[in-house]
């Protein structure tokens, strides 16, 4: 069994759309898949049962990109949660239509580092990134 | 026989000669009189006739016949012929003259001088000229039936001609035949008289029965004028006419129709306090006018615009009554004077009473038809206030939409340009590195290098996230029990290179010392094709909703029947509100294979708009959308369920009437189900609704799928 914490820290991505998930896969695999592992997830539900999985194994979180508009949980929603597992995570918030109040509670109860609308820039969403791990550090 | 034996003899046969010539002459002269008699009237030639044959009987140069008009009190002379030229035939009143004697006594009479002075010192008659002027008088009364009918005066002025009582006898004798004859005459006159007025009476109640029919037949008021002018104008003496209405307001009488001298003159208007007009004055005081008068008539304003080329000396007004009620006046002049005799005022009466009647249901037309044109308008109007309010409702439905669309639209097209930008990067970056990389590779190694690409852009299984994750961990394992290092990232790339189906033939690469470059490049290339498909998908994507807004916006466009499948037209509303059911909405499809439903496709597309919309309002979104669709014998049947609040039993039998809401003022027009009916109408289904108040609601509609019949 490898050593986890050789392993990369992960960049996870949430969205209801395949479609939206695997352009983002490989963008971000180009941008950062030589530091960062990336892993998608198809829903809320779905990505916080596998934050609980990577932080078991030991993985060290490192951003969500997170739309807001999903079936069940809500982007806000997620994020709160999230922040509260993983306050240092950088969390951004993609999307296509947020309601302007989730979109506050993000940034008030989640610590929000963006709102990025799309469709979005490609490199636009690297730089927001690259600024939320810069402020972390 | 001696001379004077024989001489008496002789006159005596002269005389029974005489007797019997004047006998024969009084038969003939009775024979002729009676002969007379036939006539229908008596003209001169009768008279002179009878003349002759008194002539014929003695003295008649002198021979006068006088009728007596009791009612009138006259007397006069039908026949006469006279030596004395100062005798005028003309009527002169009963009274004191001898003439007048002999019809108040009823006895013949013979004067001479000397009697006649008598008479007049006894006062028994008067005399104009003071003595008589003839020599010898004879008056005799036409006596029959007890009626006096006139009488019969002969005179001589001669005194070589005296009459005698034999010649009163006999002029009394052929009397009393010449009364029967002129009683006759009379009887014969008035039967005449009276089947001419009969006739008459006759042909003015046809002719009545023709105008009054013309005038009903019409309901148009101008035109019963001009129906009542030409009628009046073929029956009196008419150079004017005219019809004044009451005016709605009641407050005036307007004139519709107004000719004189062939000229129609506008309309005018005369307030009911007018002190002159003729017509409001017979208006007012409700009865007949008739004024023969020309002064009268010329204080009178008829016409304003006419100049009157003669004036006018007769016109008769009259109110129009037509069910107790005043409603006009009407009124026929002429230039004559006395134009309008009893006759033309009975024609002119009825016929008036006649258009009364027509005129009044002319206006109660006219009403009926303002009312219907009002009532049409008002209709017109409701139609085009509905067509506004439904045309808000879809505007407001559409408006809904728009943002939850233009965000389906953004997700795909963020994916686009996003894989766009990928595939381009992966030229750049693994194409460009290929060359180099290949020269690393044996022939072997560059074999499995090109099955690796290839078998990358094989088409893919859809895995979810939480499959490809299985996959991938397997993977994982299998790579870490093998001793690779970085384990999981290379299992990531492998899965999507879609090698962990065969590992082994991707094992020797693995092991090269150029196994990253290999791995990278590969999944450059890879993702070409992955982001090439994923385009590909997203613009599928887009299409379906631009198709779907595109069936959206033909609403209230031209309504065509076809037979169409019930499946698309409810999908492509899914579509629609997609983003709407994203929000926490479970849908649950139950389709049964279903034969096309012959329909106006747009219409339902607005029917499944509007159940699918109240759906997810009644569950804000959150809950389970049942969507079935299912034949039961000639019906489709479609059900829209939702989990949501349900319908309160007390609106339940509301919720299709128009503009009943629930919703706040604004938000909607209550027309949504109004229309739903409306269209299920048209097409002659059924809607029906369960429901339970916190449990939800389904609505059912039943199609026939031949479509109407």
């Amino acid at each position: 069994m490898a050593n986890p914490a050789q392993e990369k820290g992960v960049l996870l991505c949430v969205d209801d759309e395949i479609i939206v998930l695997t352009a983002l896969k490989d963008q971000l695999r180009r941008a950062f898949g030589n530091d960062f592992h990336i892993d998608v997830a198809e829903s809320a539900e779905e990505a916080l049962e596998l934050l609980d999985e990577l932080s078991e194994q030991g993985h060290r979180l490192l951003v969500i990109v997170s739309d807001w508009l999903m079936p069940g949980m809500k982007g806000d929603e997620f994020l709160v949660e999230a922040h509260r597992r993983f306050p240092t995570v950088v969390k951004i918030m993609l999307s296509g239509q947020a309601q302007q109040e989730a979109v506050d509670r993000a940034k008030r109860e989640a610590g929000l580092h963006e709102f990025l609308a799309k469709p979005w820039n490609a490199a636009e969403l690297v730089e927001t990134i690259n600024q939320g791990l810069k402020d972390k550090l | 026989m001696n001379d004077a034996g024989l001489a008496g003899r002789v006159a005596e046969l002269e005389r029974a000669l005489e007797e019997r010539r004047r006998g024969e002459e009084l038969q003939r002269a009775l024979y002729e009189i009676a002969s007379l008699s036939a006539a229908d009237r008596p003209e001169h030639e009768h008279y002179a006739r009878l003349h002759a044959i008194v002539g014929r009987l003695m003295y008649a140069k002198n021979f006068i016949i006088l009728t007596y008009d009791a009612e009138a009190g006259l007397i006069r002379p039908e026949y006469m012929v006279d030596e004395d030229e100062s005798m005028v035939s003309e009527a002169f009143p009963y009274g004191e003259g001898i003439s007048s004697m002999v019809i108040r006594t009823r006895k013949p009479w013979l004067l001479d001088d000397a009697l006649y002075c008598a008479l007049v010192d006894t006062g028994e008659i008067r005399a104009p000229r003071g003595l008589a002027d003839f020599h010898s008088w004879m008056g005799v009364p036409l006596v029959a039936q007890e009626k006096v009918y006139g009488l019969i005066v002969v005179q001589s002025y001669s005194s070589e001609v005296t009459y005698t009582q034999e010649d009163l006898e006999l002029l009394t004798f052929v009397a009393s035949h010449v009364a029967a004859a002129v009683a006759r005459w009379k009887a014969n006159e008035e039967l005449a008289n009276a089947n001419a007025e009969l006739a008459l009476s006759a042909e003015t109640l046809r002719l009545l029965g023709d105008i009054g029919k013309d005038l009903t037949g019409s309901l148009d008021a101008l035109a019963i004028c001009r129906t009542m002018e030409r009628h009046f104008a073929e029956l009196l003496p008419m150079d004017a006419f005219g019809v004044a209405m009451l005016s709605p307001a009641g407050d005036s009488l307007d004139y519709i129709h107004y000719v004189e001298d062939g000229v129609v003159d506008e309309s005018v208007s005369y307030p009911l306090d007018h002190p002159t007009s003729l017509a409001v004055l017979t208006f007012r005081e409700d009865r007949e006018l008739t004024l023969f008068n020309e002064t009268q008539l010329e204080n009178a304003p008829t016409g304003t615009n006419v100049a009157e080329s003669a004036p006018i000396l007769s016109a008769v007004f009259r109110p129009l009554i037509a069910n107790g009620r005043r409603i006009g006046v009407v009124t026929a002049q002429s230039h004559q004077a006395d134009a309008y005799d009893d006759r033309a005022l009975e024609v002119f009466r009825s016929a008036a009473a006649y258009a009364a009647i027509a005129l009044a249901n002319a206006a109660s037309y006219a009403a009926a038809e303002a009312a219907r044109r009002q009532a049409a308008q008002a209709l017109a109007e409701r139609n085009q206030a509905e067509a506004h309010l439904v045309h808000s409702e879809k505007m407001a439905a559409l408006g809904q939409l728009i943002a939850g669309v233009a965000h389906e639209i953004n997700t795909p097209i963020g994916a686009i340009k996003s894989s766009g930008r990928n595939i381009s990067e992966a030229i750049g970056g693994s194409l460009l590195a290929l060359p180099a990389l290949l020269e690393r590779l044996d022939e072997t190694d560059r074999a499995a290098f090109s099955d690796l690409v290839t078998r990358a852009s094989e088409p893919r299984p859809a895995l979810s996230t939480r499959e490809e994750r299985v996959v991938v961990r397997e993977l994982t394992a299998r790579l870490e029990a093998l001793g690779f290092a970085h384990a999981r990232h290379r299992a990531g790339l492998l899965v999507q290179l879609q090698a962990h189906h065969d590992l082994d033939a991707v094992l020797p690469l693995l092991r090269h010392e150029a196994a990253d470059e290999v791995l990278d490049i590969a999944h450059g290339i890879a993702t070409i094709t992955t982001n090439a498909d994923n385009i590909n998908t997203a613009v599928d994507r887009v299409a379906k909703i631009i198709f779907a807004l595109k069936s959206f916006s033909r609403f209230g466009g031209v309504q065509v029947w076809t037979a169409a499948d019930l499946a698309e037209g409810i999908e492509t509303v899914l579509t629609i509100y997609q983003n709407q059911i994203k929000h926490g909405t479970e849908l649950v499809r139950r389709y049964e294979d279903l034969p096309r439903v012959r329909c106006l496709p747009d219409e339902l597309n607005q029917v499944w708009t509007n159940l699918v919309h109240n759906a997810l309002q009644a569950m804000e979104n959150k809950g389970t959308l049942t969507v079935e669709l299912r034949r039961d014998g000639d019906d489709a049947v479609v059900s829209i369920g939702d989990t949501g609040c349900g319908i309160p039993e007390d609106i339940r039998a509301r919720i299709f009437d128009a503009f009943f809401t629930t919703k706040p003022a604004g938000e909607g027009t209550g027309l949504g189900l109004d229309i739903v009916r409306k269209i299920i109408d048209k097409h002659q289904g059924r809607i029906d609704v369960r429901s339970e108040v916190g449990v939800g609601s389904t609505f059912t509609v039943r199609l026939p799928i031949a479509g109407v019949s």
